[in-house]
């Protein structure tokens, strides 16, 4: 072996090594974590550190259904993730179309309000938002986390900057041949945006999957919870058992692991793009 | 204004309307309206009164307030460079024609789809002082660290969990941008005789950092926010080592019962935001190369 | 893209229109009213039973269930009652009493008291205590219980150690926890996320966190300090779990279930666990010191919303579940939910009968009422001023910061929070 060939040889070797280490820590506590919700009570304090029950428990994923309406909050996370990813894609698409394709008075300076609503935090807006869905009557309904969360300036700007890049000759056919607006719309930019619209559905599915604080303030029934705060407090509560909250825990990510690993092209592609079209 | 203008018009209110309406009535709206309750003592149950300033006199004489404002920027500070240099890294070791780089990557990207409550759930019973964790350091004679029964440690854990949750996604993030730089810049420096520390330092860097800049911003906003983690974690606990001012602005506004205080956190938030991203690009426009 | 589009929405509306479907309609002349209570499945279970027992003994009201465990339930009618609406009928913990009757949530309820007549003097004094509010009545008491020493009878035994009698002193307490500290098992161990676990040992001290009139705030006096002293010393000497400070009581259930934990403080909702989990246990008084009464009594209300629409439906119920002679307390009783909060002896063997730990509740309890018991300093502001101390008796206890710097360095925003500014 050439000198380059060892250094290659053990480069790579400590590439893998690396890699290996980093892998192993990172997905060690996901897996501890399917263990222990597949332990006895017993066996959680017993054998804690061991990554894999004695005998499975799958009873434990029956269990959870006794202590909180799983089925039911996994049903209201489903509806309010669908309801603003809906939204967030069709109006956002809409007003990038506006933004970047259509002359009117004003444009300039209500996309820097758009710009400007970009950094700020959602929080600003907590208790504000709080009292208008309570004016609205709004308040522990779905339609108040789909409200407040479908239409953040994000969607919009991304989805303008992906227009941006579209050509204008592509549109200038269907000009020719008479297409409105709308149809230019429809049968040209959406088609050629699916990438697009791909980062957009999956930066807006993992945000809103996940939420935690607008649901704690904004839902109060036990029926209208979402997977991420009925399991918030069902950790919280005395009388319930690690094993069943590991359960519960895996049983409320589930759902988006397992889209990500059929889909995860797309949840990789769609993330990857914002950073290139930011 | 002719025909097909005014029709242009027309079309471009119609575009726009659902989102704008949508965007100025739950977000603009209460942006402003932040700004008027900040300057109220509000419980809600009873009638607001017009305090003026008083909601912001009471905060610069608050120690709670200051201490979660710097645990904040101790998350913030601490954790995004952290964040930003592991991804940046991983993302250079896995942009190259290497088996398994796809396993690899998503692997890696799984914690990113877990909601960060399941995650301080998860990591519990891993960071607790007679933890999971400190058992397996027991074996070869480490520790007990504190994780999270110690306020000098517990932010560390609370970033430690933080990032690990994150790398994923920007490394991800940082790939797009490597495979974005021609490979003619580092086909030129090996023929210079440029190791592979160099090649990173002189052409790696200073061409992703237009990446480096989108993620450095984002991960600093996303930072910020932090409530989920250090509320179900460790309650802000102990001794007020992890509260932060999202945490502070919930406890004041919805347990407190002080709409106009925790709307005046709010406010004092939206201009550090904003500051911070004002001087980021600053900062960048002198670094970044596009 | 439509396609798409087209999928994402008729995945939106077909579990959307499966999920509106739940809700019955009531008969026509019925009027609905909603009910709010904690609890865990079991207890969820037992209100359930008494819902159905109120259907049946009358057909003009119907009692909705508002119900959430008891980590999220303050929090949930907080928000609720913020957002101009809440439940009908509520159960509050004492430590919120006061400051949901000052904000207006609750109504008082001395007219409907008056015009039916209802004997007050059956229930517990503190129960009635811990429901007044400046001198008006704002519920019925529910779950008038203490906060017991809950002892390890199997660590106590394999010890060697008896059961310690009704005058044990601080010091009998100390030796004790040190005597069953060894390895992984604990002699004493508590957690931070309310005050009532600091009270005995502040109270034993002779001191107490607020002035008798609840109007200064007294924990940076000596006594208290020695207090807080002493269970810092107990942390950093081993006796008590370290995890405690960032744990809850689940944490502790497991520790005591596991014969790890030899002493702890245990509502009856503990006792309850304790015996589901089938551990031998005691539960007496906490160590006495300076004075006896060192043990937390304390009582939690069911009251009436103060915007309900419907005050009498409201009443109607509440006397159901409360009232004397109605068939509520043995409902509960049966169900052995909780301890009797009545002077009605023979529910109490129902709910630990012969053979059953701990052997005697009912004496202990009794007990703790003429002599051990004391009730806490609550007032209006307590969760604020809750929300200041317990982070720094968390850094007191790990012996991060003395304990006099630590009461000292608080002591005006506490006084600021107790003068209402």
């Amino acid at each position: 072996m050439t000198r380059y060939q060892i250094s290659r040889y053990t480069s790579t070797t400590i590439l893998y090594a690396v890699l290996a280490t980093v892998s192993v820590l990172v997905f060690a506590p996901l897996l501890w974590v399917i263990g222990t919700s597949l332990k006895t009570y017993p066996e959680t304090i017993i054998r804690a550190s061991s990554l894999f029950p004695e005998i499975p428990q799958w009873r434990n994923y029956v269990d959870i259904f006794d202590l909180a309406p799983f089925g039911r909050y996994f049903v209201n996370t489903l509806v309010v993730s669908v309801a603003v990813i809906a939204i967030t894609l069709i109006t956002s698409a809409m007003a990038a179309y506006a933004f970047s394709r259509l002359k009117w008075p004003g444009r300039e300076t209500v996309f820097v309000l758009y710009l400007s609503m970009l950094i700020i935090p959602v929080h600003v807006v907590l208790v504000p938002n709080f009292i208008l869905l309570r004016e609205l009557r709004l308040l522990d309904t779905l339609l108040a986390l789909i409200l407040t969360r479908a239409f953040l300036p994000l969607g919009t700007f991304l989805m303008r900057q992906f227009f941006m890049g579209i050509p204008r000759e592509l549109e200038e056919s269907a000009i020719i041949d008479g297409c409105g607006y709308g149809r230019r719309f429809t049968s040209i930019i959406v088609p050629l945006s699916k990438p697009a619209f791909v980062t957009l559905l999956i930066v807006t599915l993992i945000m809103i999957w996940n939420d935690y604080l607008f649901p704690l303030v904004f839902i109060q029934s036990r029926l209208n919870r979402t997977l991420t705060l009925g399991l918030a407090i069902l950790a919280g509560d005395f009388d319930v058992q690690w094993n069943i909250v590991m359960a519960a825990t895996i049983l409320s990510i589930s759902p988006l692991v397992i889209l990500f690993l059929f889909a995860q092209k797309y949840f990789i592609e769609g993330v990857a793009l914002q950073g290139t079209k930011g | 204004m002719g025909h097909t203008n005014r029709k242009e018009l027309l079309a471009a209110f119609l575009f726009l309307l659902p989102n704008l309406a949508g965007f100025l009535l739950f977000l603009v709206g209460p942006t402003i309206g932040a700004f008027f309750i900040s300057t109220m003592d509000w419980a809600l149950i009873n009638d607001p009164s017009f305090t003026g300033l008083a909601n912001f006199q009471r905060l610069v004489n608050d120690s709670r307030f200051w201490i979660t404002l710097r645990n904040t920027a101790y998350y913030v500070f601490v954790r995004v460079p952290i964040n930003v240099l592991i991804s940046l890294v991983l993302a250079v070791l896995l942009n190259q024609n290497i088996r398994g780089r796809n396993f690899f990557r998503t692997l890696l990207f799984i914690p990113v789809v877990l909601s960060l409550v399941s995650v301080a759930i998860m990591w519990r019973p891993l960071v607790m002082s007679s933890g999971v964790l400190n058992q397996i350091l027991a074996r070869v004679g480490i520790g007990p660290i504190p994780w999270i029964t110690s306020s000098r440690y517990a932010m560390p854990t609370i970033i430690m969990i933080g990032v690990w949750r994150e790398i994923g996604y920007f490394m991800v993030i940082f790939l797009a941008g490597l495979q974005s730089i021609s490979s003619h810049y580092y086909e030129a420096a090996r023929i210079d005789g440029a190791s592979g520390v160099q090649q990173f330092l002189r052409i790696t860097i200073p061409l992703v950092s237009p990446t480096t800049f989108f993620i450095s911003v984002v991960a600093m906003i996303w930072s910020f926010q932090i409530f989920d983690l250090t509320t179900v974690l460790t309650g802000g606990g102990p001794r007020n080592a992890t509260n932060t001012l999202v945490m502070y602005i919930y406890q004041q506004g919805f347990q407190n019962f002080r709409m106009g205080y925790a709307a005046a956190l709010g406010v004092v938030l939206f201009f550090i935001v904003l500051t911070l991203t004002v001087i980021q690009k600053q900062i960048s426009s002198r670094w970044v190369h596009y | 893209m439509a396609k798409i589009l087209m999928f994402l929405l008729s995945v939106l509306i077909v579990p959307a229109a499966f999920a509106g479907g739940g809700s019955e309609q009531p008969a026509a002349g019925t009027q609905v009213i909603d009910y709010a209570f904690w609890g865990n499945p079991t207890a969820i279970g037992v209100e359930e039973d008494i819902l159905n027992e109120f259907h049946a003994s009358q057909d003009r009201i119907r009692v909705a269930p508002v119900v959430s465990g008891y980590a999220g339930f303050h929090d949930m009618l907080l928000t609720q009652l913020a957002g101009g609406s809440g439940p009908d009928v509520m159960r509050v913990d004492s430590y919120y009493f006061a400051d949901f009757a000052e904000l207006g949530a609750l109504r008082p309820i001395d007219d409907l008291i008056a015009r039916d007549n209802i004997d007050m003097s059956i229930y517990y004094e503190l129960g009635v205590i811990e429901n007044t509010f400046q001198g008006e009545i704002y519920g019925l008491p529910w779950g008038t219980a203490p906060l017991y020493m809950i002892i390890n009878l199997d660590m106590f035994d394999a010890a060697g150690i008896p059961v310690p009698d009704n005058d044990w002193k601080l010091d009998d307490f100390e030796r004790i926890a040190r005597e069953l500290t060894s390895g992984n098992q604990y002699g004493w161990g508590m957690t931070t996320q309310n005050l009532s676990q600091v009270f005995p040992f502040i109270w034993a001290m002779g001191g107490d966190i607020l002035s008798s009139d609840r109007s200064q705030f007294t924990l940076n006096s000596d006594e208290a300090i020695e207090g807080l002293e002493m269970l810092a010393r107990l942390l950093s000497d081993g006796i008590m779990p370290r995890d405690g400070i960032i744990g809850d009581a689940e944490l502790l259930s497991e520790l005591f279930v596991n014969d790890r934990l030899a002493m702890r403080m245990g509502s009856a909702a503990e006792i309850l666990s304790m015996q589901a989990a089938g551990k031998r246990f005691e539960a007496i008084n906490m160590p006495t010191g300076v004075v006896d009464d060192t043990t937390v009594n304390k009582s939690n209300v069911i009251g009436i919303n103060a915007n309900t629409r419907n005050v009498d439906e409201a009443w109607e119920f509440m006397k159901f579940l409360r009232a004397p002679g109605q068939p509520g307390e043995e409902l509960y009783m049966a169900a052995r939910r909780m301890p009797p909060t009545m002077n009605v002896p023979e529910l109490w063997e129902i709910y630990s009968g012969a053979g059953d730990y701990p052997s005697d509740v009912r004496m202990q309890t009794e007990l703790i009422n003429q002599r051990y018991g004391r009730l806490m300093p609550l007032r209006t502001g307590w969760l604020e001023l809750e929300n200041l101390v317990m982070p720094e008796i968390q850094g007191i206890l790990l012996g991060e910061v003395s304990a006099r710097d630590a009461m000292n360095g608080i002591a005006a925003d506490a006084q600021a929070i107790l003068d209402g500014r």
